[in-house]
């Protein structure tokens, strides 16, 4: 506590964000602005110099965002006691909530101005959430984690409900603060218990990652109850990032949701679940436990299988893209499963790409929904002729979350499958494959509704300049990384390493 | 200067797609100007490879090679043996011939090249590749683009009983090709675990001497995965359907060299398998000779002109699979030149189609009759395209066909018969087709149609110059694949010495 003023410095990105979402919605009560741009634009600039700030000027020992870290050199710096940990992990996932935030409100820009009547708790919660998340990835001990989940959640409970067409919002918003809550007493009650456990086995500091870590390597199997603990926690994170069987809220809540949170809670929110599972079972995986490796290859395969089994069926975009989002989730624990270096790197690899690829997805929706106010996938009908910009940006990120070449999502997919091969996991990566086949057909039915079908008015729909910007920027990402993934790699390679080997 | 032939012959066509796209959308002759240039140039850079290959026989002076990912140590590695240039030179060959024969497309052009020149550049890759990964890569790039160009250029088509519409074939064969990439994906991940050398490029693959128990049991992954795109039978049926739905240049390249890309994907695994192939060889030579005759067969059955172009692809590409089923230099040697010849043929063929549709918008063989009066020019080049198919000597698939047969009779002489005979099939139905829709009395709707434009006639020219090439001087294509055959084979063969 001596250093206190010391490691205030340490936070400064956290700072600012919090700060600058109180400005927001403070600007946002306090004022009668008129004007759709300024708000955002606030935002924007506020979330842009603090990604600078974390890229140039924050100077945390030798970890660098964007420079090759040889990691017998690097050190972790441990902050408030080892409450939260500042590694390149943290860092770049840092970098990443922010310039996703950045998107998602570039993005909202004019469907806030059409559907949601509060301006300012809209973007401010949207600041707020990222603190959460950049909490959550630099959480070094399971209840700061929870803080840094709950802040995340209870800006997404208010900004789900931010819409002003209440016959849609109340349902979803409902659904999720009941769901969401009580998920998060389960995290909680699964903290209590492993705390309990761990107690009980005198270690110190019973609440810290590494803790479980040194709890785990003393076991061959784990007693009863702390499995219980974490099967509830594993509950808890699985809702986060909405893996089967904790799914089922993902697209009625989309359906409800502003299309732009929809697509945050997609992205960002997934992100930081993935983020903090990486964390918490480097740590529980410590100890080589088969069991877990098989209570997770199954979450794996029912996630995989379900969200793309039931994507044929649906008829609404939104809900199509929640389920694709939650078999994509299921890739994510293949590589969870495996649980090497490289299928760390894989993960974030992996994510980084659907999250680019998200963004051109719920972007091009968005314009979409903004201008004709349809919701099912046959509307979507000759797109192409409408709006060809829009059908073309839409289609490339399909195929890349499809997995085709040229796009990220083939060689995040490759190196995925591949981590997994090498632990023997081909049986695993069998079923993936398979899955991906799947997602292709449904995918090609839209590409086909785009393409082939006649649209049902002749109306052109235009999209304006931010939206480009916004959809160019991460096709760039999409196909940039696609074709020379190694310029990200080192910042990557550097994370997952600092994550896993400590 | 020669280390950067083999990037250029990518970076060429990169760079026409990035025109195309930055010309605006109704400029439809400057688009169709800049993609000639294009394919103009990637033909004769295609054409430089093949004969400075011919000339000095070296299979490393185009050598490229750079670092892509380092963390799995994927290299992006470009060279050409006496196989690869010559499937180069046939990619360079259709595609100038197909772009050319594009221009009668009025709708969508730009976006239509934009995707053609797509899967070029994957066809492309494919074959200069020489890191497993990469391979793959492209090989799965050419497969993304054939969705849209079959679904929204393609034709529908409709039979007294069923119909097929386009989007049908489209998605046929986009399944089809796609979870047969499943098995490839599931090969070649397993493949670079077991040899363990951190490399994907084939001569570290082929170093490793992979155990042979996992030999056995993973090349039949790579034989299906490939062979399903190079239409092996009971896998064949996307074949036909998705020929037939496709515009004419998408056909041409569709059955002129994609389908050549599965025969050539199982060439090379039979290069880092050894022991696999030749445990399982029996069954692509049973496989190869079924498909010989049974497309023989179904093609004389065909009443769409399309259809029996459609199977007499699936039948020729079973000579190919025969050819390397063999595994003896003259076999294989045989398959390669089948390759090239029924690649520069089909290609021909499907344009002729395509003419011939374009002015009768008919495509029943029962309706057609006496074309040769009013198109003669377009008839001759058809019978030419014909000849070879039944492999007359003197054109191009005479020699390929003759390799094979030799190359067969030395390991299942039953097997070449069969063959033999799927070959005397395919006389029956092709000269029946010329008779049928070529001679006899010309009806009166057909006589004044107009003969061959221009823009038609330049390609199926260029395509019946090789084939007769080809036919007059098998000499040079043969010289030039032989010495990168034997190597393959010995290579093969030493495997069951040393071990």
């Amino acid at each position: 506590m001596e250093n206190i003023t010391n490691n205030l410095t340490y936070l400064i990105p956290e700072i600012i964000i919090i700060a600058l979402g109180f400005i927001i919605i403070g600007i946002g009560i306090f004022t009668r602005i008129r004007n759709k741009f300024i708000l955002p634009f606030a935002s924007i600039t506020g979330l842009i110099f603090t990604a600078i700030y974390i890229t140039f000027f924050f100077d945390i020992g030798n970890i660098h965002i964007l420079s090759t870290t040889d990691h017998n050199q690097m050190k972790d710096l441990f902050i408030y006691g080892g409450l939260l940990k500042l590694d390149s992990f943290s860092l770049l996932f840092k970098f990443i909530f922010i310039i996703l935030g950045i998107f998602v409100i570039l993005m909202s820009i004019d469907y806030v101005d059409k559907h949601v009547n509060h301006e300012g708790e809209f973007y401010g919660l949207i600041i707020l959430s990222i603190a959460g998340m950049m909490i959550m990835s630099a959480a070094n001990e399971l209840l700061t984690a929870y803080i840094g989940l709950e802040l995340l959640s209870f800006s997404l409970y208010i900004l789900v409900s931010l819409g002003n067409d209440p016959e849609k919002t109340n349902e979803s918003s409902i659904k999720y603060i009941l769901l969401g809550g009580f998920t998060s007493a389960l995290v909680l009650y699964g903290i209590s218990q492993i705390y309990t456990e761990l107690v009980k086995n005198d270690i110190v500091n019973p609440t810290f990652f590494s803790s479980i870590g040194i709890y785990a390597t003393q076991y061959e199997t784990f007693p009863p109850l702390f499995m219980f603990g974490l099967f509830l926690l594993i509950t808890g994170l699985g809702f986060k990032i909405a893996a089967a069987p904790f799914h089922t809220w993902a697209p009625d809540i989309y359906e409800g949701a502003p299309l732009p949170i929809a697509g945050y809670l997609a992205t960002a929110s997934k992100l930081a679940g993935i983020a903090l599972i990486l964390r918490i079972f480097s740590e529980i995986f410590e100890g080589s436990h088969s069991s877990l490796v098989i209570i997770v290859a199954i979450l794996a395969i029912l996630t995989m299988s379900i969200g793309n089994i039931t994507a044929i069926a649906q008829t609404k975009y939104r809900r199509l893209i929640a389920y694709s989002g939650i078999s994509h989730m299921g890739y994510i624990l293949v590589g969870l499963a495996t649980n090497t270096v490289d299928s760390y790197t894989a993960i974030i690899l992996h994510s980084i790409g659907y999250a680019f690829s998200g963004l051109v997805i719920f972007g091009v929706l968005i314009c979409f929904y903004n201008q004709t106010n349809k919701e099912n996938i046959n509307d979507l009908s000759g797109l192409y002729k409408t709006n060809s910009f829009l059908a073309v940006s839409i289609t490339i990120a399909l195929l890349s979350t499809a997995g085709l070449p040229f796009f990220v999502g083939f060689i995040s997919k490759f190196y995925l499958f591949l981590a997994a091969v090498e632990q023997d996991l081909l049986w695993l990566v069998i079923i993936a494959l398979i899955n991906s086949l799947i997602s292709l057909y449904y995918y090609l039915m839209v590409i086909k509704e785009m393409y082939v079908n006649e649209p049902d008015d002749v109306l052109a729909i235009s999209t304006n300049n931010i939206e480009k910007l916004v959809l160019i920027t991460s096709l760039i990402g999409v196909i940039g990384l696609g074709i020379y993934p190694d310029i990200i790699m080192d910042a990557i390679n550097s994370a997952s390493i600092s994550v896993f080997i400590r | 200067m020669d280390s950067w032939i083999l990037p250029l012959i990518l970076i060429v066509p990169v760079i026409t797609l990035l025109a195309i796209l930055f010309i605006p959308k109704n400029n439809d002759e400057t688009i169709k100007n800049i993609t000639i240039f294009g394919s103009a140039i990637s033909g004769i850079l295609s054409l430089y490879v093949f004969m400075a290959f011919a000339q000095t026989r070296d299979p490393n002076q185009f050598d490229f090679s750079m670092v892509w990912l380092r963390n799995l140590s994927i290299r992006l590695d470009f060279g050409v043996d006496g196989i690869s240039a010559l499937m180069v030179l046939l990619v360079g060959i259709v595609y100038l011939t197909g772009t050319l024969i594009s221009c009668k497309i009025t709708e969508r052009i730009k976006e239509f090249f934009i995707l053609y020149i797509l899967l070029i550049i994957g066809v492309y890759g494919v074959f200069i590749s020489q890191d497993l990964f990469f391979f793959f890569f492209f090989y799965e790039l050419a497969v993304v683009p054939m969705y849209l160009l079959i679904a929204v250029w393609g034709h529908s088509s409709e039979f007294e009983t069923f119909n097929r519409t386009k989007e049908y074939g489209a998605l046929k064969l986009m399944l089809v090709l796609v979870a047969s990439s499943i098995l490839i994906w599931i090969g070649i991940l397993s493949t670079f675990v077991v040899a363990n050398q951190n490399s994907f490029l084939f001569k570290d693959l082929i170093d490793a001497n992979i155990g042979n128990d996992f030999q056995i049991f993973i090349f039949p992954f790579f034989l299906i995965g490939f062979g399903v795109l190079a239409g092996l039978w009971p896998f064949h049926t996307w074949s036909p359907d998705g020929h037939v739905a496709a515009p004419t240049s998408v056909s041409m390249v569709h059955a002129g060299i994609l389908m050549k890309l599965g025969a050539y994907g199982i060439l090379r695994s039979i290069e880092f398998l050894p022991a696999g192939a030749q445990e399982w060889m029996w069954l692509l030579l049973i496989l190869g000779t079924i498909n010989v005759v049974y497309g023989a067969l179904s093609a004389m059955a065909q009443k769409d002109l399309k259809y029996v172009i459609g199977y007499s692809s699936v039948s020729h590409m079973g000579y190919v699979l025969m050819g390397l089923a063999t595994l003896n230099v003259i076999g294989v040697a045989g398959s390669v030149l089948q390759m090239f010849s029924h690649g520069i043929m089909t290609a021909l063929f499907f344009a002729l189609v395509g003419v011939i549709y374009e002015r009768t918008h008919s495509r029943d063989i029962e309706t057609l009759d006496g074309l040769i009066k009013p198109m003669g020019i377009a008839g001759t080049l058809f019978v030419i395209a014909g000849l070879t198919s039944l492999g007359l000597p003197g054109l191009s698939g005479f020699v390929a066909e003759l390799f094979i047969f030799i190359g067969v009779f030395q390991t299942n002489p039953l097997m070449a018969i069969l063959g033999v005979i799927g070959a005397a099939i395919t006389a029956v139905y092709i000269l029946r087709l010329i008779a049928r829709i070529f001679f006899g009395t010309v009806s009166e709707k057909w006589a004044n149609l107009p003969d061959i434009s221009k823009f038609e006639l330049i390609p199926s020219v260029i395509l019946a110059f090789f084939i007769v090439f080809m036919g007059v001087l098998p000499i040079y294509f043969i010289d030039a694949v032989n010495e990168s055959v034997k190597e393959l084979i010995n290579a093969y063969l030493s495997n069951f010495v040393a071990g």
